[in-house]
């Protein structure tokens, strides 16, 4: 299991390159605030803040932090709805850090079944962007 | 277009031009190939190439200011010895008229003259080659008789094939390759420019000598 | 190796352009958006002006013949890789035989004219005057110095050890990123020429305040615009001088036309303007048909725009690492 706290050094580099001023990032293994021009806080310990699961859907954890997008910024439509079947691996949304498009693929064929991370707003690791119900 | 000084303007970011007071003549272009030998050695220029009484002189990088190029400059013109030719001369057999010099017709109407004299006139010196330029192998060649100057084309010709002499204005030429041209072709000829492989890749460069042979006329 | 399946595929083979060549008549050639080609080779981990294949006519078919990764930037195409879409301005992995369909550049939120394709390593085509770019007169550079056609297959260049290796994510499009527009109309950045001041009042204050439009005459060589005619003072007739890329040139006839990548390294013609090196990527993505602005600008604002530029490819090229550092660390 990866935790954002291997990555404190990146995330932070990777965070100045944009004009976010302060980072919270919570998950499994704790929480993780940074703040620019602060100093990191760590709180250890789970936040038994586990996903759970609602009829056969699962969460789709954030791969990482960013401006979550459901539209290419070059396009007007969303890359998919609720109750869109996808194909695993097909995009179905990206993080935006500063220039970089980190696309969100489908982990396996299913059905869309709730986008919950808002178009535009900042998501943290391990945050819930949508969910989804695997194909049996 | 004389003036006292020499003109410096910009072409982008990318380059300036550099254009020599006075009318186009030999003594100039030899200063012009001796301040571009000069030029090639700053640091801050990628290439210095002549054109017909004048220099392009491109960046490796834009400078900050522009003022200290232009001054350099300005002093190695004032230094600038001219270069000697470099003695090769390359004959070149044309035949005048006909589909290869489809605008043969807009020279006699231009001129007043026959197509025989413009023949006679277009055949008779030794043209120095003052720059090379327009596509891989062209050469702009000094010493036209100013009786056969034709201004360019309003409307560029798309195609013109390689091997057309041709006159623009106060200058004439012979396309190394097929391509577009705004000048008027009164001629045809067959000679291999430019190759790759060659080092240099270019047949001629400034200071050869080309002379025309009338190897027929198409009246 | 890379095969062309489509028929008449008008595409070339270009890097970031040859230079140092205009003394034996040779211009620079090379991608019309360097902004794209950079990006691409930067997703890929690649040399920056790596060589890539530009597309210009659509749909444009290829297949490819080895495993490897790819990144599709410039005009977006609504590409598919054995029809699953990929989202622009991204790179990706490919296996063998996969087939990769560009459809027609999409009317989104910008719109190009030209797919830029880097691969992994990029082409490997023989290297002419210092440049892989294709130069179609004098036949020089590219495959056999021409476009390329159906059947045609382009060998890759093999990764070097140790080259950073390819992301397969994406980039906001520089057209995005920083947009240049007048009353709603892409523009470019223009530095006054030499008979910049031998022209009338009137056309010089057209060249400002028209829209031009890319007429169907316009091509890697130079883009031939419709507008208002712009007047000499006097008649000129100009002796034969270097020109570049972004010149601005007004013949006799008075409609202007911008030298794009494969003008010819010298001309005769009166130059009202020279669009910035920094802006000319702009330019290069401007479909027929569509319109651009001139917008003014001196010595300084025209360094201030290759800053703006180069300081955002520095920052993709930082990200890109950190983000490569990070990768690799999961």
């Amino acid at each position: 299991m990866t935790s954002p706290l291997d990555h404190v050094a990146e995330i932070a580099a990777l965070l100045a390159a944009t004009d976010i001023d302060c980072l919270e990032l919570t998950g499994p293994a704790g929480h993780l605030r940074l703040r620019r021009g602060g100093e990191p806080e760590v709180t250890a310990g789970g936040t038994g803040d586990e996903p759970l699961s609602e009829d056969e859907t699962v969460a789709m954890p954030s791969p990482g932090f960013g401006i979550f997008l459901r539209v290419h910024p070059l396009h007007e439509m969303p890359l998919v709805r609720s109750g869109d079947s996808v194909a695993a691996g097909q995009v179905l949304g990206f993080l935006k850090i500063g220039p970089l498009l980190i696309p969100v693929p489908a982990p396996r064929d299913g059905v869309v079944s709730d986008i919950v991370a808002h178009d535009g707003t900042l998501v943290g690791f391990g945050d819930t962007l949508f969910r989804f119900s695997p194909q049996p | 277009m004389t003036a006292a000084e020499p003109r410096v303007s910009l072409l982008g970011t990318s380059a300036l031009l550099f254009e020599a007071p006075g009318e186009t003549d030999l003594r100039t272009q030899r200063r012009i190939w001796s301040l571009a030998r000069e030029a090639e050695t700053w640091p801050e220029v990628c290439e210095a190439v002549p054109g017909v009484n004048n220099l392009l002189v491109s960046f490796t990088k834009p400078p900050r200011r522009l003022s200290g190029l232009t001054e350099r400059l300005a002093m190695a013109w004032q230094a600038a010895e001219p270069l000697p030719l470099a003695g090769r001369i390359f004959e070149l057999p044309v035949v005048y008229g006909g589909d290869g010099g489809p605008h043969m017709a807009d020279v006699v109407a231009h001129t007043k003259l026959s197509v025989d004299e413009i023949v006679a006139i277009h055949s008779e010196p030794v043209y120095p080659v003052y720059a090379l330029g327009s596509h891989p192998g062209y050469c702009y060649l000094g010493g036209m008789d100013p009786r056969i100057a034709t201004p360019r084309r309003k409307v560029p010709i798309v195609r013109l094939p390689g091997g057309a002499v041709s006159i623009g204005g106060a200058q004439t030429g012979v396309s190394a390759s097929d391509g577009p041209s705004g000048w008027n072709t009164i001629g045809t000829t067959s000679m291999r420019f430019f190759d790759v492989t060659l080092d240099p890749p270019a047949l001629l460069q400034p200071g050869d000598g080309i002379v025309f042979k009338v190897a027929g006329i198409i009246r | 190796m890379i095969e062309i399946l489509s028929q008449t595929a008008l595409a070339t083979v270009q890097d970031i352009g040859r230079f140092g060549a205009l003394r034996w008549g040779v211009g620079t050639a090379g991608a019309m958006d360097r902004m794209a080609l950079v990006c691409g080779n930067l997703l890929l981990g690649n040399e920056e002006g790596a060589a890539a294949i530009e597309a210009q006519v659509f749909p444009f078919e290829l297949r490819f013949d080895a495993d490897c990764a790819f990144a599709l930037t410039g005009a977006d195409c609504a590409a598919t890789l054995d029809g699953v879409p990929l989202p622009p301005w991204s790179a990706a992995k490919t296996r063998s035989g996969a087939v990769l369909r560009l459809g027609l550049p999409v009317s989104g939120k910008w719109r190009g004219a030209r797919a830029y394709l880097c691969v992994a390593g990029g082409i490997d085509v023989p290297i002419a005057l210092g440049s892989r770019s294709t130069q179609l007169r004098g036949a020089i550079g590219g495959l056999e110095g021409r476009a390329l056609k159906q059947g045609d297959r382009l060998p890759l260049v093999p990764s070097i050890a140790g080259s950073p290796g390819p992301l397969e994510i994406g980039l906001v499009p520089p057209a995005l990123a920083m947009p240049l527009e007048v009353d709603g109309c892409a523009a470019v950045r223009v530095l006054p020429a030499a008979e910049y001041d031998c022209f009338t009042q009137a056309s010089r204050d057209a060249l400002w305040s028209a829209s031009w439009k890319i007429t169907p005459q316009s091509d890697r060589y130079g883009f031939r615009l419709a507008g208002p005619n712009l007047e000499p003072l006097a008649p000129m007739e100009m002796r034969s001088h270097g020109i570049v890329p972004g010149v601005i040139q007004v013949p006799h006839g008075g409609q202007p036309i911008v030298q794009m990548c494969d003008a010819q390294p010298s001309g005769g013609y009166p130059k009202i303007g020279t669009v910035i090196e920094a802006d000319l990527w702009r330019l290069g993505q401007a479909p027929i048909g569509s319109s651009v602005r001139f917008i003014e600008t001196d010595w300084d604002g025209a360094l201030a725009a290759g800053d703006e530029t180069r300081n955002w490819l520095a920052e993709v090229r930082r990200l890109l690492d950190l983000y490569r550092t990070r990768s690799l660390g999961r």
